[in-house]
């Protein structure tokens, strides 16, 4: 997921209409303040940062000049985010875990925890931890939206196409997780659930369904999904599904 | 409460700024939001210790709803040496915006303290307490100093009167929001709606009907009209009314609450158990009445 998208998807979940730009640290509920005019100067050098190095460097001199900070958690949002782009997996685990120290249940770290990790697991010494840390992060994420409160400036039809969004990203997640395990039936359901309650079709959801019923040998489905995939892309997907539909058209 | 920025009353300026700005100040008066950047970036590439041309700068960027950049700009006219009440008052409205309430509540008051007699700072600190603290009694000090400034305004009577109501002193309230009725706030007919209906149903109506009347598209007029006309037992025009409260906001709770009584009273089970449930999604995600 672009940055952009997920700062405006966690700004939908604090803000009031027209204050999407503040982004991440309008959280629901308590919102951290900033003691000094000095303190916010920093912190939005950070939000305005576009480069992802340059973000992370932004960071660092907030986290080390203002280190008592309400708004330290919401930086390493931004640290998040940065890491993402640059894909940069122990730093996204690092920020995301920190993120989580000090915003217990922030529905964008715990996703972006949850769809990060299971790339990342393969060929570790850690793997089976990192899954089981996945697994969490992306069921914490289904256990919050069952209860999440929104504020009334945001339109209840909006409100439930971003929550059907995060679910479907979170099954996706534990889609994922199992495929690394090697469950493919458990994956497939996932990625089943995922592709059914997306408000939107997701090119990469329905890849990593087609691919679960490849293994499965549920050839009919899994072109169908393929082709879905190669329909929806964008283009690395369109190429990986057309790749796998190959595979299938070989096998048969 | 929505900021809105001082971008027309630069009177004040006009014999200390450059040309340069006077034209920057022109283009933010005509609403040229792009042709003000420009004009901003031009005049600050030039100048770029100009607080004056910063301050405005900030003015075109809020208003282009780049709010970080707003800020920004405001800052640095600060650190320039501008130290304006209509500085401070953008600078408090953009924190509070960005709900930094700390600074807002600073910057507030260093506007009050070079503008002593104007009443927005104390406006301001007064919907911030009464809306974001639910600190009425807070809320209720900062409206009687705005009210003692400027005696006449409608809207600062509508919010004393908001005050005295959320803190239950119901008779003070009232002949609160008579006066500002009297003084021309449309929301006042709604308050006095609100609380009559208690003690006087059909004067209430009356007042809700002013309330519809001075803004048809008010959901919450519509609802309290609604629930004033299911009090006197007049259902079929609360529905009506009820059923247009819901047109004007699709989310309101309460009225989707009234309406599902209604439609059941109406023996309407079927579509009143829907609307049971649409109330009930509503109520997980918005909170309790």
């Amino acid at each position: 997921m672009a940055t952009c998208k997920k700062i405006a998807l966690v700004a939908l979940l604090g803000a009031t209409a027209g204050s999407a730009q503040f982004g991440v640290f309008r959280n629901l509920g308590f919102t951290p303040q900033a003691k000094t005019p000095e303190e916010f100067d920093s912190f939005l050098e950070i939000v305005a940062e576009s480069d992802p190095r340059r973000r992370l460097e932004r960071v660092a001199a907030f986290a080390s000049r203002f280190a008592e900070s309400e708004l330290l958690g919401t930086a390493y949002q931004y640290r998040l985010t940065a890491c993402v782009e640059l894909d940069d997996i122990e730093g996204v685990l690092h920020a995301g875990r920190i993120v989580l120290e000090r915003i217990p249940d922030n529905l964008d770290a715990l996703l972006t925890l949850a769809s990060s990790i299971p790339n990342a697991a393969a060929g570790r010494t850690d793997t089976a931890r990192l899954l089981r840390d996945a697994e969490h992060y992306a069921k914490r994420v289904l256990e919050v939206l069952k209860s999440k409160r929104i504020p009334r400036s945001i339109p209840f039809a909006e409100w439930r196409q971003l929550r059907l969004e995060m679910e479907a990203q979170a099954h996706e997640a534990l889609g994922h997780v199992a495929a690394k395990r090697g469950d493919f039936s458990e994956a497939a359901l996932e990625f089943e659930r995922a592709t059914d309650l997306s408000p939107e079709p997701v090119g990469r959801q329905h890849f990593r369904l087609g691919v679960a019923y490849s293994w499965l040998r549920r050839f009919s489905e899994a072109r169908v999904a393929l082709e879905t995939a190669a329909r929806l892309g964008p283009e690395p997907i369109t190429k990986l599904a057309q790749g796998e539909l190959a595979k299938i058209g070989a096998t048969r | 409460m929505t900021a809105t920025l001082p971008v027309a009353l630069f009177a004040w300026m006009l014999l200390q700024v450059s040309p340069e700005s006077l034209r920057l100040q022109e283009l933010i008066r005509r609403g040229e939001w792009q042709a003000a950047l420009d004009m901003g970036e031009t005049v600050l590439g030039a100048r770029p210790g100009d607080p004056h041309a910063r301050y405005l700068l900030g003015v075109a960027k809020w208003r282009s709803s780049d709010k970080v950049g707003a800020i920004q700009a405001f800052r640095a006219a600060e650190r320039l040496g501008l130290d304006t009440s209509y500085l401070h008052l953008a600078l408090g409205l953009a924190y509070y915006e960005a709900n930094q309430f700390v600074l807002f509540q600073l910057q507030m008051r260093r506007a009050m303290a070079i503008a002593p007699s104007d009443a927005r700072p104390h406006i301001h600190l007064g919907r911030y307490f009464e809306s974001v603290a639910s600190d009425f009694a807070t809320a209720l000090s900062h409206f009687d100093e705005a009210l003692e400034l400027d005696p006449a305004n409608a809207e600062i009577l509508y919010l004393r009167a908001h005050c005295l109501e959320a803190l239950h002193r119901t008779d003070h309230a009232l002949e609160v929001y008579a006066q500002a009725a009297a003084a021309g706030s449309p929301r006042a007919s709604l308050g006095m709606a609100r609380i009559l209906n208690a003690s006087d149903p059909e004067e209430a109506l009356e007042w809700a009907t002013r309330a519809v009347r001075a803004n048809a598209d008010s959901a919450e007029s519509r609802f309290v009209r609604a629930r004033i006309l299911f009090g006197l037992r007049r259902r079929e025009e609360a529905l009506q009314e009820v059923e247009l409260a819901i047109a004007a906001d699709p989310d309101h709770p309460e009225a989707h609450f009234l309406l599902s009584r209604l439609l059941r009273l109406a023996g309407r089970h079927a579509e009143a158990g829907r609307i049971l449930h649409k109330f009930e999604e509503l109520r997980a995600v918005y909170g309790d009445l």
